[in-house]
């Protein structure tokens, strides 16, 4: 039997109960699916918390799990419904504070999550840069649900439509126009920050 | 060509899916428009403007505190339609012992009322040669 992906022949291992087989999976996946969690609600210690609730729903779905489609698809379909069900528990379509935004410093204080690229520019550089952030953080979150999942799969992570059409359960031209309109969105909103 | 085309295909333009032809047209209407070329700036100048929102690595540990997680999380709950199922099958059960039950008793009551026929029928032809005798 072929598989899509050698994920897929991890995942069938943990069907059977394998943990060693799922922990590959976490190590392969933890950085994506932080990264994707992150850049859509703005906060890496939930980022984190919901990764985890991430990969244990994987866990427990395994018994359930068909190799359709390739096994990150399935994946970031779990995680793009969490986010969508972590912003209805909020109900949260509020802008976040510039405090909030600042834990990227934070973070990196406590010893925790670190960001990726730590440039140290001087300080109004740095106050540009973190309201640019700001900016760019609201503006993702204040997009519709699929329209943020399509345009940090896109964006981030470099996805095709065709990819993202599987995980949003849509049509490749249904993501053409999710992106359009994101695109158009954010144009507006980062209008001056560019 | 229009502004409205050019405009609507900015996102397969900027993700490299024109065909040939198309983005010949599309490259036309720009040459000549100021307007969908101050678009076309501006809509790829936001696109690249969120490639400068950092990315974040994983804390120290994630993996292992992940597979704590897993130990320290109860089995999960069954679905709605698994629940639909059980209680289906529930019902099932409940119906056919019930059905079972009442069954045997009719046929209980049954074979009761065939001895209780029997038993009479027997005394009334009992009494009828009795009568039969007398008038004899």
């Amino acid at each position: 039997m072929t598989f899509p992906d050698a994920d897929t022949a991890l995942m069938l291992r943990v069907k059977q109960g394998d943990k060693a087989a799922f922990r590959m999976l976490v190590e392969r996946y933890q950085q994506p699916v932080i990264g994707m969690i992150y850049r859509a609600i703005g906060d890496a210690w939930e980022a984190e918390d919901l990764a985890q609730r991430v990969f244990v729903r994987v866990y427990q779905s395994a018994q359930r799990y068909q190799p359709r489609a390739k096994f990150s698809t399935w994946l970031f379909t779990i995680v793009h419904n969490l986010v969508r069900n972590e912003y209805r528990r909020r109900g949260r379509h509020r802008l976040e504070s510039l405090e909030h935004v600042q834990e990227v410093d934070a973070g990196a204080e406590r010893g925790g999550w670190q960001p990726v690229d730590q440039a140290t520019p001087d300080p109004s550089t740095a106050a540009a840069e973190r309201e640019l952030q700001y900016k760019i953080r609201a503006a993702i979150e204040q997009l519709p649900a699929a329209q943020r999942t399509a345009v940090i799969l896109c964006r981030y992570e470099g996805w095709t439509y065709e990819e993202i059409a599987e995980v949003l359960g849509c049509s490749v031209g249904a993501v053409k126009s999710l992106l359009h309109r994101a695109r158009l969105t954010l144009k507006n909103q980062l209008r001056g920050y560019c | 060509m229009n502004c409205r085309k050019t405009q609507q295909w900015f996102a397969e333009r900027l993700d490299g899916r024109l065909d040939e032809t198309r983005q010949r047209l599309w490259e036309a209407h720009l040459a000549d428009c100021a307007a969908c070329r101050q678009e076309w700036a501006d809509y790829t100048a936001a696109w690249e403007t969120l490639g400068r929102a950092p990315a974040v690595a994983p804390s120290a540990g994630f993996v292992e505190r992940t597979l704590r997680r897993l130990d320290d999380t109860p089995a999960p709950e069954p679905g709605r339609w698994s629940l639909v199922l059980r209680w289906a099958a529930l019902a099932a059960v409940v119906t056919l012992t019930g059905w079972t039950g009442w069954v045997g008793y009719q046929r209980l009551q049954n074979e009761r009322l065939a001895r209780v026929y029997e038993a009479v029928r027997g005394e009334v032809l009992e009494s009828e040669i009795v009568e039969s005798l007398n008038y004899l």
